[in-house]
């Protein structure tokens, strides 16, 4: 007995004294400090030129020249002001005062050097792709951007997390490391964040000192369990909350420009036929999909815009005659598989012979880009790194469009589209691209079933979030927690 | 010169599952640009650079000439995601794993002892030791990620005493460990019921109490003896949580080697999915090298001597009204609800209570979930029936036949059923049988073991060598002495598993492979009504329930199989 106790000890103590040394160090929790739970940890060690680089904008390490404003308009950030000096070059006037973390001073040819090496980038960032951006210093704080082609988005562009402008010590060869390198109110101290990060306040931030005292954050990849830690008091503000786990959760919601659609395969049988394309518009339910599966967490969509005015269209009564469809959808979004099995319930009403198919993203997609599916419920964002409704459209629906799923090719639709793009006036530019909307409609390729938005779960005394729509601003100088 | 074998084996194994993604469709640089940026469009010059990046022109065979070449000097590479050193990545999931499991194994430990305990006390005692494989059925055929979020809830968040997820000290692995744990001691209790059955049932024993041993000693043998057997499932089952553990991890958001091992399989991040993929196999054959030291230690000489004392051939249970009851309470279940419309969408209807118009409810989307799980049922049970079936012939056919050892159940063992899902779908396809296969091929192992190491015994045993005396024919002792042995708790130890490989049949839905929304598998039921668990329990706990039943009737009817 004596020896099975023994034993018994010193295999408990074997275990903690493994443990030990497993275990990252115990972070400091101080009553100032905010403590964040957000869903992907990084990927490529913080690289401003993936998907990392949204991390570092929301968290508010690292900041790019402009910033968008809720109606897409180019807004100051880092660069003061802007001017057009000829069809293909922008001068950019860099805001003065603008400390690096590690005590540089941000100068335009650090800004140009930024810029020149995400244009290099292997690949190159979404945002300046095939646009040939070259950045140089002109003066002190004076930064010349040109393009190849003349390109009145220019300044949108630059408003791109992945554009993010860090201290020159920052890029070492191909790659890039953000510690102690950005310019926003916390510093991220190191590159080890698998299990966390503890950032700390910048006191020289150039837009007052920030109200927290540091910010901590950790990655929950489980929606419920992200959740769960905002419920359980371990974290202030958990993202992406999913729609089952909002009990008990104070909320902020914020309209994503982000739609789910049905996109139809428009290049062969049976949705080659317009009037199956049109039964397919008058089965589904946008509304009931919006309260049944999002539980009135989203909003019904009129448009693959938001803000689109209801369309009068009257009624083609088409049905199918028992066409057989593969319907599919990726399970990455929570709702998307709720929302494909009412709508493949919805087309079986039509007389559709409906086949559904649900994975993840990664395994769904070479099958998508070789057009082995009649239908797809997408959720896409239309206005992803420069807010420019007209370039989202020309490139998921014109003729010579890269992601151009439903393999719609219409004339008229690229000439409206066409439109759009050469007007540099934005709200014009905008309006041009709602117009162009209506044709593309009028092909009902695309479905628009609802506008998505994003939960943020937060604890009563978070206050100061920024509810930005583009998703790239979370944490601010301004967020505070009592 | 066995163990050169074994290491080359090894290599050429990872080697192999880490390139067949390339050899076969899916792109590389597209799933390395997806892990990258989820949304942008990938266009050629995209595709072009990240090719150019990683050096994935030269094709898969330049790139296994660079990955041993590296790899016999301890350079693993680096993540074609990341950028980073894979060592680093690894080491850190590494000790995360190793604690994860280590707490694991003793949470494993001790629900067996539980157990086991009682009827091992009333065989001591003289008394009938009729195992009770019903409870231990009970808990094997919880799934980890119903236990893990049910812990969660109420001891994390309802009553504040643990962390819900993170990892940062002791406190934090407990709740998964106990997720982990919980199921792999009830597949234990098992094996060990009938491990202790049979060494209580020995001879030697009658022998040892007629000459007056103390209750003591004797329990200590009969510890011993039966030890024998379950140490080599104990190690199988260790390291089968240290690399299978992702849906735990995943859950509490513990940063470990399963959850790294899967995330890199799904982005196609070659050089991580390699080293993973050896570790993994390193420690399954560590684990199945310590069971089988385990094994010669407890039994001593006698295993090779022929000394040892085989149990007498197990009575059939006499049949007991309520061991039927499961199966009755099923068929009831699928008689009453067969009739109505698993199908239908009714978003006005959503998460409803059990009620008369629904007795289970509905689900997240208004379908009645009576319906649901009856026409779940056939195929479900049929499912995961032929798998375990299969998986007990390759068992028995590994474990008896072969003499040598059984190094490759050992090295498959821990490997995640998704990493060779996604192996075996980049070279047939997807489809059931691609599901079938993956589990299968990870799920023979356990048993596999078991039936060597019993084998092993019976051989080994005193009177099969009167029997060879006497001039028995291998043949004759194969059918007459071993597999009459071998058989009833091999095909305990694999069925009580059943509920396990249904839920791993419909684990793989979002690879493409096997069952695909709206089919009401029950895999696929428990998978889509876990996010709501909290606020509508009864979308979880009616499908369990039926996988309980189905588990346990299972354990019962291969409990009577002779």
């Amino acid at each position: 007995m004596l020896l099975r106790r023994t034993l018994l000890a010193a295999a408990v103590l074997s275990v903690c004294g493994l443990t030990a040394g497993c275990f990252a160090g115990s972070q400091a929790e101080g009553p100032a400090r905010l403590r964040v739970a957000l869903p992907f940890a990084p990927v490529q060690s913080l690289s401003p030129w993936g998907d990392d680089g949204v991390t570092l904008t929301r968290l508010g390490i690292a900041e790019t020249l402009v910033r968008l404003d809720p109606e897409g308009r180019p807004q100051p950030l880092l660069a003061e002001s802007w001017t057009r000096k000829s069809p293909t070059t922008w001068s950019f006037r860099i805001r003065a005062g603008v400390k690096f973390h590690d005590g540089t001073a941000l100068t335009a040819a650090a800004a140009a050097d930024a810029l020149s090496r995400a244009a290099a980038a292997s690949p190159v960032p979404r945002a300046i792709k095939g646009v040939g951006v070259t950045a140089k210093a002109a003066g002190d704080l004076d930064l010349e951007v040109s393009t190849t082609a003349p390109d009145p988005t220019l300044p949108q562009r630059l408003s791109t997390a992945n554009l993010v402008v860090l201290a020159p010590a920052a890029y070492q060869g191909e790659r890039v490391n953000p510690a102690k390198a950005g310019t926003g109110p916390f510093v991220l101290a190191d590159l080890d964040v698998a299990n966390g990060a503890a950032l700390a306040r910048f006191d020289g931030y150039w837009d007052g000192v920030p109200e927290l005292a540091g910010v901590d954050v950790r990655f929950v990849p489980d929606g419920n369990t992200r959740s769960a830690t905002l419920r359980a008091g371990e974290v202030d503000v958990a993202t992406n909350v999913p729609i089952s786990a909002l009990a008990n959760v104070t909320t902020e919601e914020v309209p994503l420009p982000r739609t789910v659609s049905v996109l139809l395969n428009t290049a062969k049988p049976p949705f080659a036929d317009p009037r199956l394309r049109a039964a397919v518009r008058e089965a589904v339910d946008p509304a009931a999909l919006a309260k049944g599966v999002y539980e009135g967490h989203a909003d019904a969509a009129t448009g693959v815009f938001r803000n689109t005015a209801p369309r009068q269209v009257t009624p083609t009564g088409a049905t199918a005659g028992g066409q057989k469809i593969a319907l599919a959808t990726w399970s990455d979004r929570p709702e998307l598989p709720g929302v494909v099995t009412a709508v493949a319930e919805s087309l079986r009403g039509k007389g559709f012979e409906v086949e559904q198919v649900v994975r993840k993203y990664s395994q769904l997609e070479p099958d998508l880009l070789a057009g082995n599916f009649d239908a797809v419920i997408f959720s896409r964002s239309y206005a992803q790194d420069n807010g420019d409704l007209a370039a989202n459209l020309n490139l998921d629906f014109s003729c010579s469009g890269g992601f151009n799923l439903v393999k719609v090719c219409d004339p008229a639709l690229d000439a409206a589209i066409g439109q759009a793009l050469a007007i540099e006036d934005v709200p014009a530019r905008q309006a041009a691209a709602m117009r162009a909307q209506d044709a593309l409609l009028a092909t009902n390729a695309v479905v628009p079933l609802v506008h998505e938005r994003t939960i943020i779960g937060r604890s009563a005394g978070v206050s100061g979030l920024s509810t930005d729509p583009y998703d790239r601003l979370l944490i601010t100088s301004k967020t505070s927690v009592s | 010169m066995r163990l050169l074998g074994r290491l080359c084996a090894l290599l050429g194994l990872t080697a192999v599952i880490g390139l067949l993604p390339l050899l076969a469709g899916r792109d590389p640089a597209l799933s390395v640009l997806r892990a990258r940026s989820a949304e942008r469009e990938p266009d050629a010059e995209a595709l072009a650079s990240v090719r150019r990046e990683l050096g994935l022109d030269g094709g898969p065979f330049e790139l296994l000439g660079r990955w041993s070449s590296r790899a016999l000097h301890g350079d693993l590479g680096t993540s074609w995601v990341s950028g980073e050193p894979v060592t680093g990545q690894l080491g850190a999931a590494i000790s995360v794993s190793v604690t994860l499991t280590a707490l694991a194994a003793l949470v494993a430990i001790l629900v067996m002892t539980a157990l086991v305990a009682r009827p091992f006390v009333r065989g001591l005692r003289g008394q009938s030791v009729a195992g009770r494989a019903g409870f231990a059925a009970v808990l094997a055929a919880l799934p980890e990620f119903l236990i893990g979020s049910v812990l969660l809830l109420v001891f994390a968040v309802r009553l504040g005493w643990l962390p819900t997820s993170g990892w940062r000290d002791l406190s934090y692995a407990v709740l998964p460990a106990i997720a982990l744990g919980t199921p792999a001691g009830a597949v234990l209790a098992v094996v060990a019921g009938d491990a202790l059955r049979d060494a209580l049932t020995a001879p030697w024993r009658r022998s040892w109490t007629a000459a007056g041993f103390r209750v003591r000693t004797i329990a200590v043998a009969v510890v011993r003896r039966a030890g024998s057997v379950v140490t080599g499932q104990l190690g199988i089952v260790v390291a089968g949580m240290f690399g299978s553990a992702a849906t735990v991890e995943v859950v509490f958001g513990v940063p470990g080697l399963g959850r790294l091992a899967v995330d890199a399989a799904l982005a196609q991040d070659v050089p991580v999915v390699q080293a993973c993929v050896l570790v993994i196999l390193l420690v399954g054959a560590a684990a199945g090298a310590l069971g089988a030291v385990a094994q010669r230690l407890l039994l001593g000489p006698a295993l090779t001597d022929g000394a040892l004392e085989a149990a007498a051939p197990r009575e059939i249970t006499s049949g007991r009204l309520h061991l039927a009851l499961p199966a009755v309470v099923v068929t009831g279940v699928v008689l009453w609800g067969i009739w109505r419309d698993p199908f239908t969408v009714d978003l006005a209807a959503r998460l409803l209570p059990p009620s008369a118009a629904h007795p289970m409810g509905t689900d997240a989307l208004g379908r009645d979930l009576l319906a649901r799980v009856a026409h779940g049922a056939l195929h479900t049970a049929a499912l995961a029936a032929g798998v375990t079936a299969l998986v007990v012939v390759i068992a028995l056919l590994v474990g008896v036949a072969g003499r040598r050892g059984s190094g490759a159940a050992d090295l498959v063992n821990a490997l995640p059923a998704v990493v060779v899902a996604l192996a075996v779908a980049a070279t047939a396809g997807p489809g059931w049988t691609s599901a079938v296969v993956a589990v299968a091929a990870v799920a023979w192992a356990p048993p596999a073991a078991h039936a060597r190491s019993l084998a092993l015994e019976q051989r080994g045993s005193a009177h099969l060598t009167a029997a060879r005396a006497l001039g028995a024919s291998t043949r004759h002792i194969m059918f007459r002495h071993v597999l009459p042995a071998v058989v009833p708790p091999v095909l305990r130890n694999a069925f009580v598993r059943l509920p396990a490989i249904a839920l791993a049949l419909a684990s793989l839905g979002y690879l493409g492979l096997g069952a695909q929304p709206p089919q009401p598998e029950w895999g696929v039921l428990l998978a889509e009504g876990m996010p709501n668990v909290e606020r509508a329990p009864w979308v979880v706990a009616f499908p369990a329930a039926a996988l309980v039943l189905i588990g346990v009737g299972a354990v019962v009817a291969a409990g009577r199989m002779r």
